[in-house]
């Protein structure tokens, strides 16, 4: 089911185009990844969403109903210029974001505390930001972002700055947050995240949107029927009809075939090839990336 | 409006906690204690340093009169009645200084054979001109001696009274002008100080809102014109806190210090009782007569004309600042770009002053109905009478132009809050608002 539906969504600067006729579809409950260079067009459209600006032309649908600015408030936004107020504790502006986000005092008081427990940072309420690591106020903005219970989260870069530790805290956030049918759209240049957490994702490049799809579909339709082979033995896999060899290194090798995996094992065997591991290989979404935005460029 | 509530909320409480707010508020009206008493402790210091002049007249003309010592016991003049010189008497330290009036000295061409004035250490400004006032006070009083008798002398040189009237409205006391432009002075100075002081407030907390990227939450949450208003209200209302507590400083003292300086803020007695020569001490008979004076004035029109023009002005002002804020990449940007607001304020300022010594003048009347100069002029000038058409012309300008110019602010603000890195100039932001 659709959460939110943009329908050719355009705006203008000047004679700048930075949203050109965006289509685009994010599903209830998943993860949408929306990827794209610096400069393509990503901070714009995550601007109308949250109606900070006002698309020229289009049509945006926000939980079946036409998007209107009392929507904001089911709405949690991290940008990826963190930014929080230096001369207010942590406990007094995450209420006066709640606040601000429509919450009654008492219940964002409850909110505070229960996040504020669960990211285990309570004894830093009386603190101010200025006191904090990078780290320790990027967790402080999270909560700052989902403290009002939204229904469409959007995270723009949000592992930036991130320990290991604290990426896993918010990746597991992000998940639990899913499972609880809460929306996320996730803005990143970090591919190997993408495709950890995203469950669809659109390309944007130049103001257009390039590609879109469900991460797997996105994949194995760009695959290029490459192989990889790892054996041992005596024997090594020659070229045959079946596939050709296109390297090999120790007891790896990479195949190419238009033939299905089943026959190409066969193949293999034939030769006596002794096989430990067979996959296909798919492209990752970072290649798909590069080869999309300069094929959009070229 | 409940957000913008909560805003103003944030705005305020965040500053009224500070020390800083705590320190101003309480510290103003002590250092504006401190002053006058500082001025009364050096001059009392001054004071200390006596000159002995020694009056040395060779030219016999000055017989019969004397110098007066000055009042407050800096000067004293000695005629001299000993053989050494006066070039000696001052050289050994004896005197300070000595007046020598040579023995051709003429009453009449005065330059012909000057009077000389010769000292060791360097006399002061202010007693070279009462030694210049005494001596040719003295000649004149000789010259005239000739003509008419002493008591003759002493009737002419009086002052002669002048009563003004003004038509229509009776007694028009120099003491109450001189008192109206104090009190006009001091209301458009405060009104000046609060303006500046609390429009850079707003301008500073809009530039931290931006440099700290909060900005990008804030106007996810709520619009960009919520915010504005939101600081300007709030940063207006922490001014307002802090006009009430002087306010209330202000009259506990006067209910304290009244009674114990003897005095009465109604005293309708008072003044007869001193022109029949009953001797309090003087200088509290001058604050006495200061206070009656003040009883003249029309207390409820004023204070209602500087909250009105304080909170429009701060308005209009403020919205300003707030968008200068927002449209400024940085401090040094930001600073440049105060210039076109702070030119009208200062303007204002230097225009009141001319305008409180001719309240009725060409001048004073622009400067009270230009919405720009108005919030400085006006409430300055209500303390002497302002036609009624006059101030309700003001009032409504300011409106009108408090409507167009926040408008504007509003556009630059939303613009500019989403700018970043970008040094703007005048023409740029100029550009926004028709955008």
């Amino acid at each position: 089911m659709a959460f939110l539906e943009i329908n050719k969504v355009s705006k203008k600067f000047g004679n700048y185009l930075a949203n050109d006729d965006i289509s685009l579809t994010v599903e209830k409950g998943k993860v949408f990844g929306l990827l794209g260079p610096n400069g393509a067009g990503k901070t714009t459209l995550i601007r109308i969403i949250t109606r900070i600006l006002m698309a020229d032309s289009g049509q945006i649908l926000f939980d079946g109903k036409e998007h209107q600015d009392s929507f904001t408030e089911r709405i949690g936004y991290m940008p990826e210029e963190r930014g929080l107020y230096k001369n207010m504790t942590i406990y007094d502006q995450l209420i006066y974001l709640a606040r601000l986000k429509g919450m009654k005092a008492q219940a964002a008081k409850s909110a505070v505390d229960h996040w504020m427990q669960k990211f285990e940072i309570e004894s830093w309420k009386a603190k101010k930001i200025d006191e904090l690591s990078k780290g320790m106020s990027q967790k402080v903005q999270f909560i700052a972002t989902i403290l009002h219970n939204p229904d469409l989260i959007i995270l723009d870069e949000p592992f930036s700055g991130l320990d290991p530790i604290n990426s896993k805290l918010i990746e597991d956030e992000i998940h639990a947050l899913t499972t609880e049918g809460k929306t996320i759209i996730f803005s990143t240049h970090r591919m190997e995240q993408v495709e950890q957490i995203c469950d669809d994702i659109a390309l944007i490049n130049k103001g257009q949107n390039i590609l879109s799809g469900k991460v797997a579909q996105l994949r194995n339709s760009f695959k290029k029927s490459i192989f990889a082979l790892e054996f041992s033995g005596e024997k090594s896999p020659v070229d045959t009809a079946s596939f050709s060899i296109v390297s090999r290194e120790d007891n790896h090798a990479m195949l190419s075939s238009e033939l299905h995996s089943n026959a190409i094992i066969k193949a293999i065997m034939e030769q006596g090839v002794e096989i430990n591991s067979f996959r296909e290989v798919l492209p990752s979404i970072q290649e798909i990336f590069i080869e999309q935005v300069n094929a959009s460029n070229a | 409006m409940l957000k913008t509530l909560i805003i103003i909320q944030r705005e305020y409480l965040t500053r009224v906690k500070t020390k800083s707010f705590l320190l101003a508020t309480i510290g103003a009206p002590v250092l504006f204690l401190l002053l006058p008493l500082s001025i009364v402790l050096i001059t009392e210091y001054g004071a200390k340093s006596v000159t002995n002049i020694l009056v040395d007249d060779q030219s016999g003309l000055f017989r019969e009169v004397t110098f007066p010592d000055k009042e407050d016991g800096s000067i004293y003049f000695i005629r001299k009645e000993m053989k050494i010189s006066s070039d000696s008497a001052v050289s050994s330290g004896v005197f300070d200084a000595a007046i020598i009036i040579p023995q051709d000295f003429d009453l009449i061409h005065t330059g012909r054979s000057p009077i000389r004035f010769i000292s060791q250490k360097r006399i002061g400004l202010a007693d070279r001109s009462h030694v210049r006032e005494e001596v040719s006070k003295a000649a004149n009083s000789i010259v005239m001696k000739q003509f008419i008798s002493d008591s003759l002398l002493a009737d002419i040189q009086k002052s002669v009274p002048i009563n003004f009237e003004r038509m229509g409205s009776g007694d028009d006391k120099s003491s109450f002008i001189a008192i109206a432009s104090v009190v006009g002075y001091l209301i458009g100075f405060l009104i000046y100080m609060t303006i500046t002081i609390y429009g850079t407030m707003i301008m500073r907390g809009v530039m931290e809102e931006k440099n700290n990227r909060i900005m990008e939450v804030l106007i996810s949450s709520v619009k960009p014109w919520q915010l504005m208003l939101g600081k300007i209200f709030g940063i207006g209302a922490v001014g307002l806190t802090q006009f009430f507590i002087w306010a209330l400083i202000l009259v506990l003292g006067n209910v304290i210090l009244m009674p114990i300086l003897g005095l009465t803020m109604s005293g309708a007695a008072d003044p007869q009782m001193m022109s029949a020569g009953a001797q309090p001490p003087i200088d509290v008979s001058e604050i006495q007569q200061f206070l009656n004076e003040l009883k003249n004035f029309n207390f409820a029109s004023i204070g209602l004309a500087f909250i009105f023009y304080f909170i429009f002005g701060f308005f209009l002002y403020g919205s300003l600042f707030a968008a200068i804020g927002a449209a400024g990449s940085d401090e040094t940007n930001a600073q440049s770009l105060t210039i076109p607001i702070m030119m009208p304020i200062m303007i204002s300022f230097f225009v009141l002053i001319s305008a409180l010594s001719n309240p009725d003048g060409k001048l004073a009347f622009w400067g009270s109905i230009i919405p720009f100069s108005a919030p400085i002029i006006m409430p300055s000038l209500m303390a002497f009478d302002i036609p009624g058409w006059q101030i309700a012309l003001s009032v409504f300008l300011m409106i009108i132009s408090i409507f167009f110019v926040t408008f504007a602010a509003a556009k630059i603000y939303r613009t500019g809050v989403l700018m970043y890195g970008k040094k703007v100039t005048v023409m740029e932001i100029a550009k926004w608002i028709f955008k």
